[in-house]
């Protein structure tokens, strides 16, 4: 298993996209986290807040959508280019493939979240520092955020590699998942009638990791479940997808 | 390897038994069975859709069978301890990211299959790609594509070699290289299974052949079993006289046109003894054989189609 391992890090380390892709990472948490401290306004989420800081220290989240597409790539990439006849005939069991891809990309998802959290403590402590506004937050507090986070991304990357391993064709895939973030989830979780039902789905589970305050009104897990129901749709994708896309026919 | 001192080895017989595989209402293979036995090169043949690479994706895992057995040695592709150890495999022509470098693209494998690093940039010199082992694939011609899927299957030095249309995308020289090559392979004890829709690519390098059509299994035998019936050709300007003779000597007319005859069951040697014999005036006698093409044509009823 640690072969596989090995090999699934080097097919991601011996192109250049895992750098584009961090690249961009940086990039949009830096944007967020700038937005957060640049545009807060005085009241309750304030930036003198706890629900503010929260909100300002979690900016890392912002890199969930470059890790899953990450993951999502790195299935569906494997048909794309028809490697996944070199790949399952090095290794034809492929369940094994699959669950060396989802740890591997846990793994990636930390890495990532890891260096946008960085990005997010450096522009967010000197600003806030600058702008005269003591941090609030307990050391409990922050660190809870981050590691969310962190954990939150890295779900968010085994995720991608589970919707990858259901829906076979890259682009579909890869639109089929932004929608869901930024449109679909939203707004089930935001609307009355269905943010109860919402906090079990994917979108809010994964908020409910990094943002212990929830938006006005939505219903949310508490940290720890909403990481565990995230981490089982991932697994339960990735199990369907086993069974029904990636056994199928490699023609 | 080849052109170095090597051991031989004795690879596993491949072993393909009532193999069928229907995609929807197509019955792309359809009962199929051979055997491509240790140490000779097995031509696997047949036109474009014949169900040859059905057929060699069953064996290697990747396709599931609708009914009947694919095995190597006994055993099925999917429960070989380390696959790359026994079976070395190249299939479509490119199966790379255009981004990664084909030394790269080796290490991966590599490391699934627990050889050491080193083993790419061997396998890259042995197929000729040394020098362009660091650049990226989208780089490559066609023919160093195929150069690169052979090295893949090279990896593990394994007994068996799957390769399906290796000659594809070559030019002249590439083929005569290819040709070489496999046959270094075989002379090693590999069991070798080739497709290929062109028989004169494979005809110098074929111990036998197994002929697929629409699915089913149209001929299977050494190659020289294939052949090659003669033929006598004869041209005489008394060609009709000499249709008559040689009829009675036992030969049978294949075919006659104006002054020249076509016959089979005498040697040319009788034929002109004949003709001498009888006073006939010969313009031209050459003994024919068909050509493989001709014969793998009238097999497979492919020639109405061209």
């Amino acid at each position: 298993m640690t072969a596989l391992l090995r090999a699934e890090l080097r097919k991601l380390t011996t192109t250049r996209l895992w750098l584009w892709m961090l690249l961009l990472g940086v990039a949009m948490t830096g944007a967020t986290t700038s937005a957060a401290i640049g545009f807060a306004e005085p009241g309750p989420g304030g930036l003198d807040t706890v629900a503010g800081q929260r909100t300002v220290f979690a900016q890392a989240s912002a890199t969930l959508v470059v890790v899953a597409i990450l993951g999502i790539i790195a299935v569906t990439g494997e048909f794309v280019h028809q490697t996944a006849t070199p790949t399952f005939l090095t290794m034809p069991r492929r369940g094994r493939v699959v669950s060396a891809k989802l740890v591997t990309y846990a793994v990636v998802g930390l890495a990532y979240a890891t260096t946008c959290t960085s990005v997010v403590l450096a522009v967010a402590l000197p600003w806030l520092d600058a702008k005269g506004v003591g941090v609030v937050l307990t050391g409990t507090d922050v660190a809870r955020t981050l590691l969310g986070v962190l954990a939150e991304v890295a779900l968010y990357a085994v995720l991608g590699v589970a919707i990858g391993c259901l829906v076979r064709n890259q682009i579909a895939a890869i639109v089929g998942f932004v929608i869901y973030v930024f449109v679909v989830g939203p707004i089930l979780t935001g609307v009355h009638a269905t943010s109860g039902v919402a906090q079990y789905l994917p979108y809010q589970a994964g908020n409910a990791l990094g943002r212990l305050t929830s938006s006005e009104g939505a219903s949310m897990l508490g940290q720890t479940a909403g990481g565990f129901v995230l981490l089982a749709w991932s697994l339960a994708f990735a199990a369907v997808g086993t069974r029904l896309a990636v056994r199928r026919d490699i023609t | 390897m080849p052109g170095g001192a090597r051991d031989l080895v004795v690879g596993p017989e491949i072993r393909i038994e009532g193999l069928s595989k229907a995609f929807g209402d197509t019955r792309a293979v359809d009962n199929v069975s051979f055997t491509a036995p240790p140490a000779e090169v097995t031509c696997f043949l047949g036109p474009n859709g014949a169900g040859k690479t059905t057929t060699l994706r069953i064996l290697l895992g990747l396709v599931e069978p609708t009914s009947g057995t694919a095995t190597i040695g006994g055993t099925s592709y999917g429960d070989l301890a380390n696959p790359p150890d026994v079976v070395g495999a190249a299939l479509e022509a490119s199966s790379f990211h255009p981004g990664r470098s084909g030394r790269d693209h080796l290490r991966v494998y590599c490391t699934v299959a627990g050889y050491p690093d080193s083993r790419a940039d061997e396998v890259l010199e042995v197929v000729g790609l040394g020098d362009a082992a660091r650049r990226p694939v989208h780089a490559y011609s066609l023919g160093m594509r195929q150069r690169l899927g052979l090295a893949t299957a090279l990896l593990g030095d394994p007994p068996v070699l799957v390769l399906d249309e290796p000659a594809n995308g070559l030019d002249p020289a590439g083929i005569a290289w290819l040709r070489r090559f496999l046959r270094g392979l075989a002379s090693e004890g590999r069991t070798m299974l080739i497709s290929s829709h062109a028989l004169s690519e494979v005809q110098q390098i074929a111990d036998r052949v197994v002929i697929v059509d629409h699915g089913r299994l149209v001929h299977e035998g050494l190659l020289d079993e294939l052949a090659v019936e003669s033929r006598v050709h004869v041209e005489s300007p008394d060609a009709e006289r000499f249709a008559k003779i040689v009829e009675s000597a036992g030969a049978t007319i294949r075919q006659s046109s104006g002054d020249a005859l076509e016959l089979r069951g005498l040697p040319a040697t009788s034929v002109g003894r004949l003709a001498l014999d009888n006073h006939v005036e010969l313009h031209a006698l050459e003994t024919r054989r068909d050509g493989l093409e001709q014969v793998f044509f009238s097999l497979t009823g492919a020639e109405e189609d061209r």
